[in-house]
Formats: structure tokens, sequence, C-alpha cells
């Protein structure tokens, strides 16, 4: 059973009164272990893909399941906990929170749920990124890349099943993207996560087991590997 | 535990790292509680231990007999004859200034003779022989002991414009939380008033049995019409009506100190979820529910407002201590003698400092903490991909703001309830809601206007700035709303204290009409003078109401001389009566 599966979905923004439409009777399946890169020009529908996906908007019509239940039946306290237990987010420019340590940062997620022992958890989930060391630092104290390396680890806290990344290399020079992407693909491998990322990046599509590439709201073409 | 930590990471975190928006919100806060709680506080204690000292002095009595302009001395006569056990103590009531100064004291006249008969009441006559001597000298006064004099010692007063030296010929204690006053012999009395004939009022005390109704039954037969039979103390009652009314208006101005605070908190909170849009987006992302967003912001608001109610403690229990020096002298000027009692910060106090501080903390961040419930997780992915425009519907506010307005206006107009201007509070906050309303149309009209002049006179940065207003335009109305309703609030709150203030301590009766013959302002001379139950005059009624309370009470002289035509279909035609002989 895909523990992601978006069937027949439409979505239709409004600009300025007029109706735009983001994604168009699109279906999807994704089971875990899945390493997912979602391709496409800008403004083909990936990051509404993702944000469908992720039980943090709903669409005009279809049905996303996230592990077999379907968000537009929820209300806003169990689409959180949706949020909250089965989907881990990366977002481009990191999105740490400036005023939390790293440690802090991490463990949001935790805390939100109300699991204890959330320091040690964030400790072995840093380890995972190798910034165990840097766990008392403030995100303005750290590179690119190991800020989205933290956001790998703040993603992973609770172990999700499914892991949405949106360009998480857009904001990092080559190698250190190429290095996160790594990162992500083994721990896609190690945990057992379904991972769909939003890339421009090539390397990323080379990495990936199923390329998805979208044109104009929908699947232009789906490659297995 | 974990929501503790989170809110102590999330909220009170970031609002240490802001100290001066901070401590302006707590401070402004603090002050608000701290007014709030010192006229609570000082009215509590001006009037806790209110009880006037013509009451006290009066002894026990069941009846009393009034009316305007005194009772005639021949119903003495006629009570006196009554083949009933009654003790009649007739009084004259008025104020002395002693000149030395410029102390305001009850001046209070006594059938001495009788009193003295009846052993109720001792004036401290030094020597009992002497006594006579005493009272038959129009310049004897005995005095409350609080007054310092002594026997033999002389007092300069100033009665009824006449200032005259009386010699202390008594003193009698008056620390029953009472004002001193000065007491004359009834005779001496009237004479330093110049009330030949009449006396202020005659009290009376009634045997047990029957009963009072039927003592008031018998009584009512025997008196001549005109003068009002009530029970006795019903003039304190009174007094305690008009302080208590007197309280709650000033308790009701002080919370305007409240609104600065109610505003500044919700300008922190707006502040607060404008800046951290992006974070409530990813704490969203990250599994917060909105119902968990709304209850960090308005717990940080909360906390504000704990903060400013425990510096607004202290901070109002010390002014308490000038404003029951304020609040007494006003209500010796405009009501009745008191003594300002001990001013207690009660447990009572202390909550309601805690209700009004975080209460109104509360109320103030909910609608920017709502609105911070909103944001969508989305805003996390793409910030700046939607951006965030504040829904406001200018025209269909402005219509909000005209219905809210005559609301106001027909608040306004409405009757005291229970002598209380609730509908005038209600309007006022019919009106900074009303001006909030309509606060978005005008400023985006001006910045519109303006902002071409202002491109050209001040260069790109004013029209930024015009563009900025523009922009925010919830939070700049309810600044400007609030502010504006202030300023006026504040003016007319000024005003009608100091037109209180003198209207109440004219010597005059006094009533003004408004072009359509309804009654504007009135003083409580006025209303004394013709005996008008309180119930039957207010701002609105008309002349033809004011002389159906005035026949009700019997001080309306219609069988009198030549009146000549009163009331034609509500119009004032002519009136004109002279109780002279030859008329």
């Amino acid at each position: 059973m895909p523990i992601l599966s978006l069937q027949h979905v439409t979505k239709d923004y409004f600009t300025d009164d007029q109706p735009v439409r983001a994604l168009n009777n699109l279906s999807l399946e994704v089971s875990r272990g899945e390493f997912v890169v979602l391709v496409g020009r800008s403004g083909c529908g990936k990051s509404t893909l993702l944000s469908l996906a992720g039980a943090m908007d709903f669409p005009t019509s279809g049905t996303v399941l996230v592990d077999g239940v379907a968000t537009t039946s929820l209300r806003d306290d169990a689409l959180a906990k949706v949020r909250r237990e089965k989907i881990g987010f990366i977002f481009q420019s990191f999105q740490l929170i400036h005023t939390l340590t790293v440690f802090e940062n991490v463990e949001l997620p935790l805390l939100l749920a109300g699991k204890k022992n959330a320091r040690e958890t964030a400790r072995e989930r840093l380890s995972w990124v190798e910034l165990d060391e840097l766990g008392r630092r403030y995100p303005h104290q750290l590179s690119g890349g190991q800020m989205q390396r933290v956001a790998i680890a703040r993603a992973l806290v609770q172990s999700p099943a499914v892991l949405l990344a949106d360009e998480p290399t857009g904001n990092l020079d080559t190698s250190t993207g190429n290095l996160i992407l790594e990162l992500l693909q083994r721990l896609t491998r190690q945990q057992n996560t379904a991972t769909i990322m939003a890339t421009h990046s090539e390397e990323a599509a080379a990495l990936a087991d199923v390329v998805v590439k979208m044109r104009d709201g929908q699947v232009a073409d789906l490659m297995r590997r | 535990m974990s929501r503790l930590l989170l809110f102590y990471r999330l909220i009170v975190r970031p609002v240490f790292r802001e100290p001066v928006r901070t401590s302006l919100t707590v401070l402004a806060i603090a002050l608000g509680v701290a007014v709030v709680l010192a006229i609570d506080l000082a009215g509590t204690a001006a009037a806790g231990s209110f009880r006037s000292s013509m009451e006290t002095l009066a002894g026990e009595n069941d009846l009393e007999i009034v009316t305007a302009g005194g009772v005639p001395e021949t119903v003495v006569g006629t009570l006196n004859r009554l083949p009933y056990p009654l003790r009649v103590t007739p009084r004259i009531e008025d104020y002395a200034v002693v000149v030395e100064n410029k102390q305001t004291l009850p001046l209070i006249g006594l059938d001495l003779v009788a009193e003295r008969g009846e052993g109720k009441a001792s004036f401290g006559f030094a020597d009992a022989d002497d006594a006579w001597k005493y009272l038959s000298a129009m310049g004897s006064v005995w005095v409350g002991e609080s007054l310092g004099l002594k026997i033999g010692q002389s007092i300069t007063l100033l009665v009824n414009d006449q200032v005259a030296t009386y010699t202390v010929r008594g003193v009698f204690p008056d620390s029953k939380g009472n004002t001193s006053a000065i007491v004359m012999d009834i005779s001496a009395a009237q004479y330093a008033l110049k009330r030949f004939g009449r006396v202020d009022r005659i009290l009376i005390q009634v045997p047990q049995s029957p009963t009072l109704e039927e003592w008031r039954r018998r009584l009512k037969q025997a008196l001549p019409s005109g003068v009002q039979l009530r029970a006795a103390g019903a003039g304190t009652n009174e007094n305690r009506r008009m302080l208590a009314a007197f309280r709650w208006n000033l308790q009701l101005l002080s919370y305007i100190a409240l609104i600065m605070g109610a505003f500044l908190i919700y300008n922190t909170i707006s502040v607060s979820v404008v800046r951290r849009r992006v974070e409530i987006g990813i704490v969203r992302a990250l599994g917060a529910s909105r119902h968990l967003v709304l209850a960090a912001f308005v717990g940080e608001a909360a906390c504000l407002g704990f903060l400013g109610a425990l510096i607004g403690m202290p901070l109002g229990r010390l002014m308490a201590g000038g404003a029951v020096q304020l609040m007494g002298a006003t209500v010796e000027a405009l009501y009745v003698s008191s003594r300002p009692g001990p001013i207690a910060l009660t447990p009572v106090s202390i909550f309601l400092a805690m209700l009004v501080g975080v209460g109104v903390a509360v109320a103030s961040a909910y609608s920017p903490a709502r609105e911070a419930s909103f944001v969508t997780p989305v805003e996390a992915m793409a910030p700046g991909r939607r951006e965030y425009v504040t829904q406001v519907h200018k025209t269909r506010d402005v219509w909000i703001a005209v219905a809210v307005g005559l609301g106001a206006v027909a608040a306004s107009r409405a009757p005291a309830i229970g002598g209380k201007p609730l509908f005038g509070y209600f309007a006022a906050f019919l009106l900074i809601c009303a001006s909030a309303f309509a606060m978005p149309a005008l400023v985006y009209a001006i910045a519109g206007v303006a902002s071409p002049l202002l491109k050209r006179v001040l260069g790109v940065e004013a029209v930024l700035a015009s563009r900025s207003l523009s922009s925010s335009l919830r939070r700049t109305s309810v600044l400007v709303g609030a502010l504006s309703t202030l300023r006026v609030r504040r003016k007319l709150s000024d005003q009608n204290m100091r037109l209180d203030g003198a209207l109440n301590n004219m010597v005059q009766g006094l009533c003004m009409f408004d072009a359509q013959n309804r009654l504007l302002v009135w003083n409580e001379r006025y209303r004394a003078m013709y005996n008008i139950e309180p119930s039957r005059i207010w701002r609105g009624c008309t002349i033809r109401d004011l002389l159906d309370a005035r026949i009700a009470a019997g001080t309306f002289p219609l069988g009198g001389c030549c009146l000549a035509r009163l009331i034609v279909q509500f119009r004032w035609v002519r009136v004109s009566f002279s109780s002279a002989p030859w008329a």
C-alpha cells in the first residue's frame, strides 16, 4: 500500500480574482523507501504538490491520502497531528527559528507532540547529520550547508513516514548541495522513508528512484529506475 | 511541561529580546491597572466611613418632615399639640466656613433646650446653671472636639455671607468617623441664617406601636398640605446614591486609562504576529494546531497583563493616597461632609487588579492572536509567495461605522438606568468602535490623496511611509480611532467635571433646556429646592415632566395667587405669580 497517494487532484488559486490552475487532475503514488524527485519549470506545480502531500493545503478537487487517511476529511487539529507525526519538511531557505539553538530547533516537533526525552532524540538525529557537536549554537552561527543539515535532522526527528523537500539545495553551492542530496538518499534508505523532493538539480534527478517530470500542473513523464 | 517549555522558548524569550517595546506595553497596562485600582480604593476609603454629621447629631428618629423653602415653625407646634407621645426635633441645617482656615463645616441648629431636657445629647455645658444664659446668647456655639477648641475660646465663622465671632460654649465628641460640625441653638441659627419662622427639617421619633405606616397616616392627616413626610435619613440615602453615582462615574472614567494599555497590547501582539508570520508558518508546518497558536499569543498577552497588574498594584496603592484626598475634597464640596477611612488593599482589590490587567490584555490580544492562528503552514514553504494582505473591506466597514455611530447616537439619548448613565458609557464605547471601522477608508483616502503631494514635497521616503500606513490599515485604524476618541472623551469629561462642580456649588437652583424644551443640565440644588424625586428628573425630560414632578412633590403652587396660564399643548406660554398681598 502506498504511504502517499494523490488521486485526480486539482488545485486552483485565485490571483486578482482570476483562477489559476496549479495542479490539473494529477495522480501519483509513493511507497515507503522510495526517493522521488519532482522536476519541471518554475510554476509547473511542484511546490503545490508538496503542500498538498504534506497536509498543509487542501485540493480543490480530488483526494490526498497520507498513510490511508484522506486529508480533506480532517479538521485542523487532526491535520496538524498528521503533519506532526507522519510528515517531515525540508525547506529551500532552511526555515530554522533564529531565536532557538540547534538543539531547540530540532526538539521543536517533539515538544509540539508532547514527547519526553526530546533532548536525547534531538542529539541522536543531529549525530545522523554529524552536527551533534554544534547543538548549542544558534542558526546564524552556522553555514548554509550546516543549517540545511539541521533542517534535515528536524524533519527526521519524529521518524516520519513521508519526507518532503522543496528545493533543499537551492540556496547551497554545488558541492554542499551534493552532500545534502547524498545524505537525504542515505537517510531515506536507512529510515525506510518515502522522500519526495522538488528540484531543478540534475544531480538530484540522477540519485532518484522515481523521476516525475511535471508540466502545467500535470505529470508529463514518470521514470522508475 | 513540554508545552510550557515551548511557550517559554517561542513566546517569552522573544518578548525579552525587545525590552523597550515590552516595557512600554507592561507600563501602559500597569498605569491602567493602577488608575482603576487607585480610584476604587480611594472611592471605598472616601465613602467607607461616610455618614452625614447631620445624621449623627440627629439621634434615632423614625420620620422627618421637609419642604421646599423650609418647614414653617408652626408645624412644630402642631405636632407637639397632637395627643401622641412623639419626640419632635426641629433642625436648621446649613454650612459655615471657619474664617481662620477656610474649612467648611456643617452648621446645625438644634433646639438645645429640648435636647437638654430630653437628656439625649450632651453638648458639654460648662455649668448647668449657665446653660440658659448661653442659649439665650446669639453668639454661642458648640463644636466637635476634632476642631481642637476649648470652652471659652472664640471662633470666627462665615455664615450666610456674614462674618461673626462666636464663643465656644461646649465641645462634643466627633470621633465616630465624622467630620466636625458647628452646633447652635435653633434660634441663634435662624438669626445667623435669616431664616425666621422656618426650620429645614423636623425629626420625629414615634412609639413602636402602632406601626410606622399607621403613624405616617396619622401624622399626614395633621400636617398642612405642601409638606413632605418621609422616612428619617432619606436625605442621607439620597446623598449616598449621589456619592455612589460620583464614584461610578470616576471609576468608568478611570477605565479610559486602560484603553491606552489595551491598544498597546493590541499593537504589541499585532507587531509580533506580523514579524513572526514566517515563524508561525514554520511551527504550523511542524504540527502546531490553530488552537495552539491562538493560545500562545493570548498567553503572551496574559503574561504582559499579569506583569502589568503586579506593577500596577503597588502603584495604585500609592496613587490612592493622593486620589482619596482629591475625592474627599470633592465629596465634601459637592455632597456631604465625611472623613475618609483607611485605604485597604484587600484580596478583592488584588483580584480586581489581576482581573483588569489580565482581562484587558487578553481581550485586546484576541483579534491579532486569532489572525496568527489563521496563518497557513504554506507560508513557511514559500515566504512572500503569497503576499500577506490584511483583509480590510473598506466600503463594508464604512457602512458598519455608520450603523454603529447611529447606535451610539441612540444610546447617548437613552435615559439613565438606576441613576447611572450606562447607555452614555455604551455610546462612548460604540463611538470608539465606529471610529475604528470608519478609519480604514479615511486613512486609505487621505493616503491616496496625499501620496502625490508627499512625493513632490518630501520625496520618495514620504510616499513609502504613507504606503506603509495604508498597508497596515487595521492597526493604524485602531490607533487613530482610539486616540481621537480618547482626546474627545477626555475633553468632554474635563468639561463635565468642571461644569458639574460649578453647578453643584451654586447657591441657586439651575436648570437649562434646549430649543425643544428638553432638559439639558440641572444642579442638585434645583432638585432639592423643589423636592423632586431623583427618578423624575432626567436629561431630556420636558418642562411638563418637571412640573408634573413638582406637582407630585407638592412644590408647585397651583392653588397659588395668580398663576396666569401654564402650559398649552406642551408649549410654555407665560407664568407669573406674586405672593405680595396687593397682587
